[in-house]
């Protein structure tokens, strides 16, 4: 959803068994997990606001 | 009222009322997948995800799908395009409860707008740095 608000967002929905390069890249066991800039994780399903927070952490503008 | 392909009657019902009644703007869906993609060749998923989202497309003259052969894209993927200010993209086929979330995202991406709250839409016009979101899931 944050993609379609910003242009800054891209976002990415990979289906983990068709990628299993990129799924063990990111060390992906339990789904959804959640990368974000390749230093922000998330496991699980998280809050609006959590995930948010982990945006602007990844985007340095926290 | 008929099943269309990969998707049932029933489903194929519902989400021609939600299409009808949410979308606004046209939103094309930009599929890159093999040539004579089929169950023996390289990307196993290729045939199956082309012909769900031609089955989607097919539920509202509002939804385009573009069909990208032997792209430098990974495959199969799909971009959607409308009124998204960022990039949306699936990689892999949308099955399970990420199809749910396909046929929310066409609907977001046509109308621009999603059910993020006031707060947040406002952190996110003051980014000042790219932000690339990846989620994994797998189909349940």
């Amino acid at each position: 959803m944050m993609a379609i608000e910003s242009p800054m967002v891209t976002a990415d929905v990979i289906e983990a068994m068709e990628f299993p390069d990129m799924a063990a890249k990111y060390m992906v066991r339990g789904v959804p997990k959640t990368i974000i800039n390749e230093v922000e994780e998330l496991e699980g399903a998280h809050p609006e606001q959590s995930v948010l927070s982990a945006v602007l952490r990844a985007a340095g503008d926290q | 009222m008929c099943a269309v392909g990969m998707i049932s009657e029933k489903d194929a019902g519902t989400i021609r009322d939600l299409f009808e009644k949410n979308l606004v703007e046209p939103v094309q869906i930009e599929y890159h997948t093999q040539a004579d993609a089929g169950e023996d060749g390289d990307c196993q998923t290729c045939k199956q995800t082309g012909e769900l989202l031609a089955d989607v497309a097919a539920l509202s003259p509002n939804v385009h799908l573009h069909v990208h052969e032997n792209t430098s894209e990974v495959v199969p993927s799909f971009e959607l395009k409308g009124k998204n200010r960022g990039r949306v993209r699936y990689l892999g086929i949308p099955a399970g409860y990420e199809f749910t979330s396909l046929i929310e995202d066409i609907i977001d991406v046509s109308r621009g707008e999603t059910k993020l709250s006031a707060a947040t839409r406002e952190a996110l016009a003051g980014l000042k740095h790219p932000v690339h979101i990846q989620v994994f899931f797998t189909p349940t």
